[in-house]
């Protein structure tokens, strides 16, 4: 594919497409037109994270003890996510966990609807991922999941990245996910008494894939003192006043000091945990790991070691400071110049469609469970990768022969289903399309949008157009 | 152009299966979801090659994954157990309603085609089989299965032991340039470095005239994604066109049509040669003789035809069905049974050495049960993949013990599974490694998550 010229025009389109989650109608006329637009409309979305923010009271589930839509706050989350079996005694009662998921994910998707660009709301979505849970673990992972992305995530995600970590690893759905509730410090008094052991599970991930980073310089023997030093991070039993609450247990600590990288860590209790997560965040492979994923996920399959090199600079120098980090990344020429040659990931361009076509927040919030369909049968359903790894950034996961007709007729189904009526009384695609990406699509493009009669189909064209699927 | 798509039912096949994701340890999520019944998801295979080879000769595999956790005590009823009766109570099946095997053990009347592949000795079952983890958790035990580790390494890899096989297959081999193809949304089995690509075997109703223009389009604009649209729609073409006239008659259920799907493409000259399918639906905490009489006929058909749209190659096929664990060996209050661990396991094709029930029977006296509870597992899964991989694809031993199930030493291959004038073409005919050659696995470099800050920092260093 050749390069194209960086006229504002396609910075617009760029930024859309890579850094945001698609264009809204007048969104690009919003942004303007001058040279630097694009940029400016993505810095500025990143000039405070308080729009990125979901209130308790966004997120509504249906409870048959109120018989209304309630909101759940976080001790009421995790005593549903630790006592549905004993509800089960009593047919029907809701919510369940997977309703609180999925009123989660429908405040998720009606907040995607708000910004211009959607830069902000794309870096919750990495972050998300850096931290990637996989919901049907267990009733508690699955009701608290999206509390932790909504309690954690967005409030630090231009903030401190060693706060969200720690943030991360003292919440419920984490601790459960990677087993760490299970684990013991065999010396500790529970441990000695249960003959229990300390579990692997979560200290591993924490180094290979939420820091350091997989050939980063740590050992087996690293992991094996920092599962020690994680012991006793877990969360209250079901008959608890607390019921599945993140808290620290001293009883289950195995005591003493334990050194880590090179480093020894002779702290008492959960503050020796933390000083170990502080020092994992301000590392330079930490550094290196988040910027050449930053990199990899939002610009390129390959990113240049120098840029890599400067990003990790920032984050060292800045001590994690992710808006600055973000902020660099977007002033690098190369997030701009490198052509648009990857596939868009399906979960972005799900919701460019719902964006294009103008739903507002609570339209959108209404599609959640029509996205699950959508998202599963194209592999990208927020919250479903097994593995804590995350979905992979790289195209060569998402850009395959399937992938292509899946997604022609993804966007047709969903599409058809997403209007009132399955009518569409929206301006005519071929305008709209013209509205939402002015000057960036192809005249080729833009004729075969025209040439349908059937609005709904050249709407399913819009949205596989090169344009709406490369980034 | 005709478009098959109108044929199938608009319904999502991967609607239910996303539904059964929620499958836990829960009976709450089951007896919401208990008429769903059966869901198979799409198919992905590594690539489709442009040029036509000679007419496949090789072996063809077709993994079946029983997710739920299947009742073998429902399904190879031992009726020659002096326990059965009494153990079963209210779930025992009446022996006179149920198809003879053999002395010991008859079929669920549900599987009258199975029955006849047995009889035709080109159907056998495995009893008293599990997984090395036996822990009776979904996710944990599946994981286990499909990552062929052993048991105390959980999440150690995010790459399954099929994926691996495509891994170790030598370069240039048929099998390798046709990759494998999988059904439901990539599962571990097949999830790793060698590349998969997928066939929905569903998908939506949509406008013939929709694919032209759109080629079209891609033609004039974007080469990568005119070619990547051209083939996918191709292999869709592939796996739903073809004879139909030896179908039983009537609209097939969506299990039927993804089982046909993977037949025809397994058949096809420039078609996979190994394939995966997700069948969800087996986790009967509830009414479980209904629920297993109706999925156990729905899958016996959908079996069927895919030996019917396999054709000729079924005779160099081999099909395996397998599960994560069984279930209690008593049932529960509510008619049903809870997870257990000792099960059964299905072999059919052309190849298998059929008409016979392997097992070494643990029994259901209380105290030859696993902790009073489970059918015990006599046999691990391990060993009748590495039995199969041995005998129909010609792996050898060496890599099965190592690369593709990992410390499985001990864990002798299942022997005379298939028959011994089942001659398939070895996978590794021209290339049986020797351990001087030792071919640096990329698994072993990049097959762990994170795989591209692996190489970037081959080339950079960390940090």
């Amino acid at each position: 594919m050749s390069r194209a010229k960086l006229t504002p025009a396609v910075k617009a389109k760029l930024a859309f497409m890579r850094f945001g989650l698609g264009p809204k109608p007048g969104g690009a006329a919003r942004i303007g037109m001058e040279a630097d637009s694009a940029l400016n409309a993505c810095l500025r979305e990143i000039a405070s994270p308080a729009p990125a923010q979901i209130l308790e009271s966004d997120v509504k589930v249906f409870s048959t003890e109120a018989n209304a839509q309630v909101s759940l706050n976080y001790d009421q989350v995790c005593w549903f996510g630790m006592n549905v079996r004993k509800m089960d005694e009593d047919n029907y009662i809701r919510p369940l966990p997977q309703d609180i998921a999925a009123a989660e994910r429908a405040a998720r998707y009606a907040k995607h609807m708000s910004p211009d660009v959607g830069f902000l709301e794309r870096l919750v979505l990495f972050w998300s991922n850096h931290f990637s849970i996989f919901e049907a673990k267990s009733h508690l992972v699955r009701a608290t999941v999206g509390h932790l992305e909504r309690a954690v995530i967005r409030p630090n995600v231009l903030g401190r990245f060693s706060d969200m970590l720690k943030g991360v690893m003292a919440h419920p759905a984490m601790i459960a996910y990677l087993d760490n509730h299970l684990s013991f410090g065999p010396g500790s008094p529970e441990g000695k008494r249960l003959k229990r052991t300390y579990n692997e599970n979560l200290a591993r991930e924490i180094l290979e894939l939420h820091t350091l980073g997989v050939g980063a310089k740590y050992t087996q023997e690293d992991v094996i003192n920092f599962a020690k030093v994680l012991t006793g991070w877990t969360i209250h039993g079901a008959s608890h006043a607390k019921a599945g609450q993140f808290h620290f247990n001293p009883a289950w600590h195995e005591p003493g000091a334990f050194t880590i990288m090179k480093q020894s860590f002779a702290q008492d209790g959960q503050a020796q945990g933390l000083a170990v997560l502080n020092m994992l965040a301000n590392h330079p492979a930490t550094a290196q790991h988040i910027a050449f994923k930053l990199l990899l996920h939002f610009v390129t399959d390959k990113p240049q070691p120098k840029l890599v090199k400067s990003l990790a600079g920032v984050f060292l120098r800045t001590r994690g400071d992710l808006k600055a980090v973000a902020t660099a990344m977007l002033r690098m020429a190369q997030s701009w110049s490198e052509p648009m040659t990857r596939l868009r990931q399906p979960y972005p361009w799900m919701v460019s469609q719902m964006r294009a076509m103008g739903l507002d927040g609570a339209q959108a919030a209404q599609q959640e469970g029509r996205l699950a369909r959508f998202l599963s049968a194209t592999n990208h359903q927020p919250w479903r990768r097994i593995t804590p790894d995350g979905y992979p950034d790289e195209n060569y996961v998402w850009q395959n022969p399937n992938a292509i007709r899946l997604r022609k007729d993804v966007a047709g189904a969903f599409v058809s289903g997403a209007v009132a009526g399955g009518k569409w009384t929206g301006p005519k695609p071929a305008a709209l399309a013209a509205d939402l990406l002015p000057g960036a699509l192809s005249a080729e493009s833009a004729a075969e949008i025209a040439w349908w009669k059937n609005d709904l189909q050249a709407l399913n064209i819009l949205f596989v157009t090169p344009e709406y699927l490369r980034r | 152009m005709s478009d098959h798509d109108h044929e199938l039912p608009p319904v999502d096949l991967r609607l239910a299966a996303a539904a059964e994701e929620g499958c836990e340890e829960s009976r709450l999520l089951i007896s919401r979801r208990a008429m769903l019944g059966l869901s198979a998801g799409l198919f992905a295979w590594s690539f489709m090659p442009r040029h036509a080879e000679a007419a496949g000769t090789e072996p063809r595999l077709l993994v079946v994954l029983l997710r739920g956790g299947l009742d073998g005590l429902h399904v190879a009823v031992p009726t020659g157990d002096p326990n059965y009766q009494s153990l079963r109570g209210p779930l025992a099946l009446d022996p006179a309603t149920l198809l003879t095997l053999d002395r010991d053990f008859r079929l669920n009347p549900a599987m009258p085609k199975f029955k006849a592949l047995y009889d035709a000795k080109e159907a056998a079952l495995i009893h008293a089989i599990a997984p090395p983890l036996q822990i009776r958790s979904h996710f944990e035990c599946q994981y286990n299965l499909e990552s062929g580790y052993p048991g105390g390494t959980i999440r150690s890899a995010s790459n399954g032991w099929l994926n691996r096989l495509l891994m170790e297959l030598p370069v240039g081999n048929p099998v390798k340039v046709r990759g494998a193809l999988e059904v439901g949304p990539t599962p571990l089995i097949l999830a790793g470095e060698a590349p998969v690509m997928s066939w929905a075997s569903g998908g939506w109703p949509r406008a013939a005239e929709l694919d032209t223009r759109l080629t079209g389009l891609y033609a004039r604009t974007d080469a990568g994604l005119h070619d990547l649209l051209s083939r996918g729609l191709a292999a869709h073409k592939l796996a739903t066109q073809g004879a139909s006239a030896s179908f039983p008659p009537g609209t097939p259920s969506p299990l039927q049509s993804a089982f046909r799907g993977a037949g025809r493409l397994l058949a096809a000259e420039t078609g996979p040669r190994i394939a995966v399918l997700n069948v969800d639906g087996w986790d009967t905490h509830i009414t479980q003789t209904a629920t297993l009489t109706s999925n156990l006929g729905n899958f016996d058909n959908a079996l069927d035809d895919f030996r019917i749209a396999i054709g000729e190659h079924w005779r160099r096929t081999v099909v395996v069905c397998v599960t994560e664990f069984g279930r209690t060996a008593a049932g529960n209050n509510r008619s049903g049974t809870d997870h257990g661990v000792g099960t059964v396991a299905f072999l059919a094709g052309g190849s298998i050495n059929g008409g016979q029930v392997f097992t070494d029977w643990p029994g259901l006296g209380q105290k030859d049960l696993n902790e009073g509870r489970d059918l015990r597992a006599r046999s691990d899964l391990r060993a009748l993949f590495k039995g199969v991989l041995a005998d129909h694809l010609g792996v050898p031993q060496a890599l099965l013990d190592t690369r593709i199930f990992p410390d499985s030493k001990l864990v002798r291959p299942m022997q005379n599974l298939l028959r011994p004038t089942s001659t398939s073409a070895s996978m590794f005919r021209s290339a049986s490694p020797s351990p001087s050659s030792p071919a640096p696995a990329a698994a072993d470099l990049f097959g762990r998550r994170n795989d591209a800050l692996a190489r970037f920092r081959q080339q950079n260093g960390a940090g």
